[in-house]
């Protein structure tokens, strides 16, 4: 003879797909947001080279080509943006302006991203597609007429 | 002198008895206030249930009803086909023997099922406009376990693309560095 006990898991398993049924449909999840941070940087040689206090994550980056080439690292110019995906974020630079849009996030722990930069004249001179970890760094480069770097450094989490 | 059963006082009151056994649950009825008690009740049961069989008998169509016993009649005429008893009179017969457990296992499982729900709905609803608005966290891993970056595309109008993975302690450094055919003006 069946037990009431077994009767009970029987008539439950019946009953469960009925009490998911019955649950309010599930909203649309939030769309992917991630928090980037934007360094914009002057490089430049100098008798005493410097770097600054806010750019200590860079620092041993510095030390490397073709950051090498200089020696005094300031920061022009720190923002922090929420990027939401497809989400088109302007951010201005000291000297032009950069453009970010996030493509999404990939097996949670990547960021999929496209960057835009304009020089101070607003000329594009350069746009990437790229995916890179979280924590981890993209550094956009270029020189100056005068010899200086202008540097935008980005991370995302 | 021994109570009469349920079963004895279901057959004593639909006068399916034998004489003496009928005899007998009697004496034990007179004797027994609990067993009279019983008695009573289920014959007040069994008059509700014949009153509201009446009641809907009455809401049946006479046209209908001759239908019914026609259907009645032949089934009854009808000579048997089948010996064994079918899977109907087989489950209703499970049902009978196994009332009581059926009826704590129905109860239990709404028990259960209704547990279920609650702690569903305290869970937090999907539809917690709180928990909807709670923001997308992202995975950083340990530097060790990142992947490389990857440059899907890379133009540089007027100008020359090199891409540089710097890898350290501290994970992936990757630096696109434009060298641009005009070098006039800065960024």
């Amino acid at each position: 003879m069946r037990s009431p006990v077994s009767l009970a898991l029987a008539v439950a398993l019946a009953l469960a797909p009925g009490v998911a049924a019955a649950q309010p449909k599930q909203a649309p999840p939030p769309p992917p947001t991630v928090s980037c941070d934007f360094f914009e940087i002057s490089a430049s040689s100098g008798k005493d080279g410097s770097i600054d206090p806010e750019l200590e994550k860079l620092k041993k980056k510095f030390k490397k080509p073709p950051f090498s080439s200089w020696n005094t690292f300031k920061l022009l110019m720190k923002s922090e943006k929420q990027l939401t995906q497809k989400k088109l974020e302007t951010i201005p630079l000291k000297l032009g302006k950069a453009e970010a849009t996030l493509l999404g996030v990939v097996n949670a722990s990547q960021v999929r991203l496209t960057i835009s930069i304009d020089d101070e004249s607003g000329k594009n001179f350069v746009n990437n597609t790229s995916t890179f970890a979280a924590g981890d760094y993209l550094v956009y480069g270029h020189s100056l007429p005068n010899n200086d770097g202008h540097l935008l450094a980005l991370t995302c989490k | 002198m021994a109570t009469p059963d349920d079963i004895e006082l279901m057959q004593h009151h639909d006068g399916e008895l034998p004489e003496r056994l009928s005899a007998d649950v009697e004496a034990r009825l007179a004797a027994d206030p609990e067993a009279r008690a019983k008695a009573e009740s289920l014959a007040q049961v069994d008059e509700l249930l014949r009153g509201h069989l009446e009641l809907a008998a009455d809401n049946v169509s006479d046209r209908r009803f001759d239908a019914m016993w026609k259907e009645i009649d032949a089934a009854t005429s009808a000579p048997a086909t089948a010996t064994s008893p079918g899977v109907w009179a087989r489950i209703t017969g499970w049902l009978d023997r196994y009332r009581g457990h059926v009826i704590t296992g129905a109860l239990s499982a709404g028990a259960v099922a209704a547990l279920a729900l609650i702690l569903r709905t305290t869970g937090g609803s999907p539809e917690d406009p709180a928990q909807a608005q709670r923001p997308f966290a992202i995975d950083v891993r340990p530097a060790a376990m990142r992947t490389a970056p990857e440059i899907e595309s890379l133009e540089t109008p007027n100008g020359e693309g090199t891409v540089l993975n710097l890898e350290d302690e501290d994970g992936h450094t990757t630096v696109i560095w434009v060298t641009r055919e005009d070098t006039v003006e800065g960024i």
